[in-house]
């Protein structure tokens, strides 16, 4: 369950990441990005609480969530990173 | 005012960082590795049973043990182990002959025999360089300023970079300084709660010792006092009359029941004694307090005197705070995340000393900064492989062997700071981390299978690939 | 930095000694919670002491503040 947790919040800031623009030309996407990213960025960020909490319980849950924020937003930056840098 | 207030912060950011950054590199890193305290000291004694064994068997041992070897002693100790076989008793008192001394050992839990490990502390000596840098109380103190300037840095260093969540996620490579501040943000910026969290929680765990104007106002200094009005487990003196214990094994069930949950450790106070009590404390891993409830019970009759399992809310709350910083509620997964935020805080304390060398350009190089950065953030993981691959290296029946483990840790750490005060060069950055490598190479090896081998092996490629990348760098 | 380290240090207790005695709970309770906050208020006297105009104004918003915590004190005591 908490890989479900790891696996949306990662996901939620991918999509946070191609909402930036700058960040967008990272990932090699041309263009504006839709406004409609950001909202759903924040959304699947939010809802990965939800197998967290469901796994271990309300006060754990929610403390291995904000450290899995953390861990996937640097596992993002470390991949925005890479891109940018070979591309 | 606006622009100096920015000023003085920076300035405040600066200089704590620089004076408590070699300390605060120590504390992260050791803190880092010993999230995993617990299996690497598994580890580091292979002789270990590995199969856990129920609580009931191993009370049944150390019951017949005990009977055996001290039926009425002053106390009897039993400390079943989570995390592998064996369960340490220790008793104090008179032995079966009737001669007044102690004991203090690990059992097979099965077959009650003595385990005969390998002599090694462990992560203590990691564990006791994370709270106070090996160097007793004056190291303690230094550690909990060291907390207050990590503080201190967040909050400076929030207010010192302004464009904090447009740079969300902004590491720009190849840039020279540009590119360590961006690495110092993005560490400090994405793991913001982290950081506060774990330096605060820390200075939590020693509160009253380390802010003692409320304890003196409201306990005149008196700390046992603080303590036993909120954690007072039932305690009675010897009576004087022989009665025999009442089996511990109805007890336990009913401490289980009572508690909810494993027990950790059972203590018998004069055993033997018609008013012997029997204590069980609960084990706190499967939640956010660290407050071990506990429940008392009459040794002869085995009826429960008294149990708690609830405290007032701000012991409750301190309680949580020390739960948190010690990691132990949410099983491997959160330990796991545990230990890359603390990657994150070394990998922001690092940057941030290098940031001082880097900015004052290469002729400041060959500075005491500059040799203590590298004997520092490449020579302690290099000290910490040593020690790991000395564990596997060093004969089993050497004498003093745990203490020698802990001399190569010092001895090689030493000679990382000879080096680096001789010769400060990239080559150097890159040979320590290379030595680390190798050396973690050597007791992924002599390491057996198992998680923390392979955790050992990735750590040693990843030090490995650093260095290479140093090597590569240094030569473009 | 002497009226930071040393003296918010000093300030930090002297609120935790006066929280310990006026807080409404219990004695454990009031020494948890003052000790608790004491360690923010450190953390703020430090930055106070930083960013203060001059020497002065820091240790004047150090030392009043202490005193008005002892004086309380000892008016209570």
């Amino acid at each position: 369950m908490i890989a479900l947790t790891l696996l949306l919040a990662t996901a939620g800031f991918l999509t946070l990441a191609l909402s930036m623009q700058r960040h967008r030309r990272d990932l090699g996407r041309q263009g504006k990005p839709p406004r409609a990213m950001r909202p759903v960025a924040f959304l699947l960020i939010g809802l990965s609480v939800f197998p967290a909490v469901a796994d271990q319980g309300l006060a754990i849950g929610i403390t291995s969530w904000g450290m899995a924020l953390s861990v996937c937003a640097m596992a993002v930056a470390a991949w925005l990173t890479v891109r940018s840098s070979w591309r | 005012m606006k622009a100096n207030f920015h000023l003085s912060m920076i300035w405040l950011h600066r200089w704590s960082g620089l004076i408590f950054g070699w300390a605060l590199y120590v504390i992260a890193l050791t803190g880092t590795v010993v999230v995993f305290s617990d299996e690497i000291s598994v580890w580091m004694q292979p002789e270990l049973p590995a199969n856990t064994v129920a609580v009931e068997q191993a009370l049944i041992t150390a019951q017949t043990h005990l009977q055996r070897a001290a039926p009425v002693a002053e106390f009897w100790s039993i400390t079943p182990s989570a995390h592998h076989g064996g369960v340490t008793i220790a008793w104090a008192g008179a032995d079966s002959a009737g001669n007044d001394r102690g004991d203090n050992a690990l059992f097979d839990a099965v077959t009650g025999a003595v385990v005969a490990a390998r002599d090694s502390h462990g992560t203590e000596p990691l564990v006791d360089l994370h709270f106070r840098l090996h160097s007793g109380p004056v190291g303690m103190w230094i550690v909990a300023s060291a907390g207050m300037v990590m503080l201190l840095g967040l909050v400076t260093g929030v207010i010192v970079h302004r464009r904090i969540f447009r740079d969300f996620f902004m590491f720009r490579i190849g840039k020279g300084q540009r590119s360590w501040l961006d690495a110092h943000n993005i560490a400090g910026v994405l793991t913001l709660p982290f950081q506060f969290v774990i330096a605060f929680t820390g200075l939590m765990i020693f509160p009253v010792l380390l802010m003692p104007g409320a304890l003196q106002a409201g306990y005149g200094g008196d700390r046992a006092a603080y303590v036993s009005d909120w954690y007072l487990p039932t305690q009675r003196e010897a009576s004087g009359m022989s009665a025999p214990l009442a089996p511990l094994l109805p007890m336990l069930a009913a401490a289980e029941h009572q508690l909810g949950g494993r027990i950790e450790q059972i203590a018998v106070a004069h055993p033997g004694d018609a008013a012997a009590i029997v204590t069980f404390w609960r084990g706190t891993d499967d939640r956010l307090s660290m407050m071990a409830d506990w429940a008392a019970f009459d040794g002869p009759s085995g009826r429960m005197l008294a149990s708690q399992t609830r405290y007032p809310p701000g012991i409750e709350t301190s309680g949580v705070m020390v739960g948190l910083h010690f990691a132990k509620f949410g099983g491997a997964w959160t330990r796991w995340l545990y230990f890359f935020s603390g990657l994150a805080s070394t990998a922001l304390i690092a940057t941030g000393l290098l940031l001082w060398t880097v900015k004052r350009g290469p002729e400041s190089g060959k500075g005491l900064v500059a040799a203590l950065n590298l004997a520092t953030i490449a020579g302690l993981p290099m000290a910490i492989a040593a020690y790991f691959a000395a564990n596997r290296l060093l004969p089993v029946d050497l004498t003093e062997r745990g203490e020698w483990e802990i001399r190569i840790l010092f001895l090689s750490w030493a000679a990382c700071l000879g080096w680096a005060l001789m010769h400060n060069r990239w080559a150097s950055w890159a040979g320590m981390m290379l030595g680390a490598a190798f050396l973690l190479g050597i007791a992924t090896i002599l390491g057996g299978t198992g998680p923390v081998t392979l955790s050992l092996a990735l750590s040693a490629v990843a030090l490995g690939t650093t260095g290479l990348l140093l090597i590569r760098g240094a030569r473009a | 930095m002497l009226a930071a380290g040393p003296g918010g240090f000093a300030l930090a207790n002297a609120a935790a000694a006066l929280g310990a005695e006026t807080l409404p709970l219990s004695a454990a309770e009031a020494v948890t919670w003052a000790t608790m906050a004491a360690f923010p208020i450190h953390l703020a006297a430090i930055i106070w002491a930083f960013a203060a105009r001059s020497a002065a104004w820091a240790w004047a918003g150090i030392v009043i503040p202490a005193l008005v915590c002892l004086l309380i004190l000892s008016a209570t005591a």
